[in-house]
């Protein structure tokens, strides 16, 4: 963003609540267009042709700048995003507003409030006229897939909105999507919701069941937590049998929060003692301090929290085509499917570990 | 001697060939409860976790038996639940004098529900068969029951123990072995004066206050059975004081509370006399000794700087060793292995596994040799149901797992651990 400044030389940016005349935004934009039509004819384009984000990348070509803060970089903005617009009140002729809710501060905001007031009146009374006369609303509104707008949502489509306001209007608004009548108002109740994007859950065809040489059923996945590796096979039809390493559940996993972590994909869908589960898994430990002489006496970390976390992670991935699409996007939603990316921080030198510093001595 | 006890765990048949029990045939139970009968056991159908709830209930109705007399319980109890008798169990359990008979997991739910419950189990009844078909004109036998941690060794213990005290057998008790092999308090150093030298043998040592404890469970779990059993020797405690033969033991025991100084010696010469006397004076005779492999390795007691004493140093592990060699009649040893003291004993030493012989050393192993493996496992499905449905009648589950998924859970994640289970459920509630 350029300085903006007056004709006196005073920077605008400084000034708060400073709105610029229709007149002078438009004298910019004619500017703004011939300035646009001499760099199109600079870069050798035809200008007709030549769009906003063509201005972008010549700018960005001619003048090549490091910068990493992206407002200190030079650039060539249209005047409408730059300068406010002043607020263009409907007057009569003697000055005073045309709209009764003028000094609310935010006319249009009240203005919805009271419409959609109206409409609840409405369908409370069609409900209670239908209810004498023993008629059933047709359908139902159905708003699954979709929520409530944000704050900053409602923001953008009023002027001056608060969180009290917000919460004002939501509260109505819900008040009027519980009646039963509500599909008659659709259009107004969906104006305000957002529909959700649904993602779908993994790509199901890339995992397939393998067949045993005892003819059983089973899936392989590996899952990862910090250094941690598992190799995780996930047999149908089991008794909820689990070894790791060779070992036992209880006797590899002494603790019980360790096997809470371990059987949460199980839980989650319910379906406990369904499955057999052979795990190979390695890793865990900080293999550096360990084994280093002469540094700070570190305790033994213990691997098991991590590697316990990394067989969840191969067992909900390995789950997934015995399961089904449905099961695997809860398991999805849950965050089982996605690696935990934290890692052990490095040491600095200096200090003593990643934050911990030296005592500090004044001589 | 000791290759045959080896080979004895790999083939059972051996080892009971080579003791003198009277084999019994074993029949199979007519109805089984498996965990493939119930519902939730088919895949395929289940539903997607929006539309499946909570709410029903496990199906097991049958879960107690009303005998509460080891000796009369029959295979088909096994598997269900059995519930101790107030009065039995209040001798049993001396938690006053600071030991602990059950777990302490058990005296817990015990303290919570008013009632003492337990499963009776495949071990259990096997060992309670051994007790009823054995001869007793021939040296004693040791058993030694063992199986993974918290799998219920001290609780068959204990369900042996309740079968003999049903049976008037005099009881020689020892729920924790370790707790002789350490002070009480290892940071406190009023603690550490404990152990005094014995004014029977100066090599030896005694722990006078454990001895007055172990004198008073013994006295409460014999009652008046100690009237009719007298001494064939007399026993010179000090310059002044003796016992005269033909004194009753109920008098030596309450001399030996009396004076502390002695009660360590008055132990050692009840234990001579168990194994000195025949059937026609001396009744029935059950040593107990949990934790038994505390009895062959160093104690945590000193005398010396940076010197520990060895078990049989002290005046009660001596006589208790002596009690365990199979010298005497009329009588049986069960023992019970434990893991979890070892590793606080070697400070980051990790034993090399859970097998008997790896717990016990070269040095125990000869010992008990031969004795009668017991093995106790995990759970089977029959036992782990009327756990939980016992657990729910008395309302000590709620919510969410009641339901089968639930029930499933806790299988699960206590991996039919018994003592896991139980954790679990005394937490959860």
């Amino acid at each position: 963003m350029p300085i903006r400044t007056d004709n006196d030389g005073t920077n605008l940016m400084k000034k708060k609540h400073v709105r610029y005349s229709e007149d002078y935004i438009q004298e910019k934009i004619e500017e703004y267009k011939l300035g646009v039509r001499r760099l199109a004819v600079m870069m050798g384009r035809d200008p007709k042709t030549f769009t906003e984000d063509d201005v972008k990348s010549s700018i960005r070509y001619l003048f090549p700048s490091s910068l990493t803060s992206v407002s200190a970089r030079p650039s060539l903005d249209h005047p409408a995003d730059l300068f406010p617009r002043e607020i263009r009140v409907e007057a009569d002729s003697h000055g005073r507003p045309k709209n009764y809710l003028f000094y609310t501060m935010s006319d249009l905001f009240y203005e919805e409030l009271h419409f959609i007031y109206s409409c609840l009146l409405e369908a409370q009374q069609l409900d209670d006229r239908n209810y004498e006369k023993k008629i059933a609303p047709e359908t139902t509104l159905d708003l699954k897939g979709s929520s409530w707008m944000s704050h900053d949502e409602v923001k953008k489509m009023f002027h001056n909105i608060k969180l009290p306001m917000y919460n004002l209007l939501i509260s109505q608004l819900s008040r009027l999507a519980e009646e039963p009548y509500a599909y008659k108002y659709k259009n107004l109740i969906m104006k305000y919701r957002v529909v959700f994007q649904v993602q779908i859950a993994a790509k199901l065809d890339q995992l397939e069941t393998k067949v045993d040489e005892n003819g059983r059923e089973y899936s392989e996945a590996q899952g990862k937590r910090k250094t941690a590796v598992a190799d995780v096979r996930v047999y149908s039809k089991g008794k909820g049998r689990i070894t790791i390493n060779g070992e036992e559940f209880d006797d590899f996993f002494p603790l019980i929060t360790d096997r809470q972590v371990v059987i949460t994909p199980f839980n989650l869908l319910r379906m406990n003692l369904f499955f057999d589960v052979d795990a190979n898994v390695r890793g865990g430990l900080s293999g550096i301090w360990m084994s280093e002489k002469g540094s700070s006496p570190q305790f033994p970390t213990n691997p098991k929290t991590s590697q316990a976390g990394a067989i969840r992670l191969g067992i909900a991935r390995a789950l997934q085509p015995f399961v089904g699409a449905t099961n695997a996007e809860i398991l999805r939603r849950a965050g089982l499917l996605t690696q935990d990316p934290r890692k052990k921080e490095r040491k600095k030198p200096g200090q003593w570990k990643a934050r911990k510093k030296f005592t500090w001595k004044k001589r | 001697m000791l290759i045959f006890s080896m080979l004895s765990y790999r083939t059972a048949k051996l080892c009971f060939a080579s003791s003198n029990v009277a084999l019994t045939v074993l029949v199979k139970p007519k109805e089984t409860v498996t965990l493939k009968n119930r519902k939730y056991s088919n895949t395929l159908d289940l539903k997607p976790l929006s539309t499946s709830e909570p709410g029903n209930f496990s199906t097991l109705e049958h879960f107690l038996t009303d005998e509460s007399n080891p000796a009369r319980h029959t295979i088909d109890d096994v598997g269900l639940m059995y519930t101790i008798p107030k009065e039995d169990y209040s001798k049993m359990v001396s938690s006053q004098f600071n030991t602990v008979a059950f777990t302490q997991q058990f005296d817990k739910q015990v303290q919570s529900l008013n009632e003492a419950s337990m499963v009776i189990r495949q071990p259990g009844f096997e060992i309670v068969n051994y007790l009823q078909n054995t001869d007793y004109t021939a040296p004693v036998n040791r058993y030694v029951i063992h199986g993974p941690q918290g799998s219920g060794k001290t609780m068959l213990m204990m369900y042996a123990t309740h079968f003999c005290m049903k049976e008037n057998w005099l009881i020689v008790p020892n729920y924790n072995m370790w707790s002789w092999m350490d002070y009480q308090s290892r940071y406190k150093p009023t603690m550490k004066k404990e152990i005094m030298e014995s004014t029977w043998n100066k090599e030896r040592v005694d722990v006078p206050h454990r001895a007055v404890i172990w004198l008073d469970t013994f006295k409460l779990l014999n009652g008046s059975l100690l009237d009719n059993i007298k001494t064939t020797q007399k026993y010179q405690w000090s310059k002044h004081e003796s016992a005269d033969i033909g004194e009753s033991f109920s008098s030596i025991v309450d001399f030996g509370k009396a004076r502390v100084r002695v009660a360590t010696d008055v132990i050692g010469a009840i234990m001579k006399e168990i194994r000195v006397q025949d059937a026609s004076t001396m009744p029935r005779t059950l040593v107990t000794v949990d934790a038994v492999n505390a009895a062959f390795c160093e104690t945590k007691l000193k005398i010396k700087h940076n010197v520990y004493l060895k078990a049989h140093e002290l005046s009660y592990g001596h006589n208790l060793k002596k009690l365990m060699t199979s010298s005497w009649t009329n009588g049986a040893v069960i023992t019970a292995l434990s893991k979890p003291f070892l590793e606080k004993n070697k400070k980051g030493y990790l034993l090399p596994g859970s097998h008997p012989y790896d717990l016990l050393g070269q040095e125990g192993f000869d010992w008990l040799d031969p004795h009668i493996p017991i093995a106790v496992g995990q759970y089977t499905d029959k036992e782990i149901l009327s756990q939980l449905a016992y657990y729910k009648d008395r309302k000590f589950l709620t919510g969410p797992c009641l339901s089968e998924a639930g029930e499933a859970e806790l299988i699960q994640l206590s991996y039919r651990n018994p003592a896991d289970l139980a954790h679990i459920c005394l937490s959860a509630s």
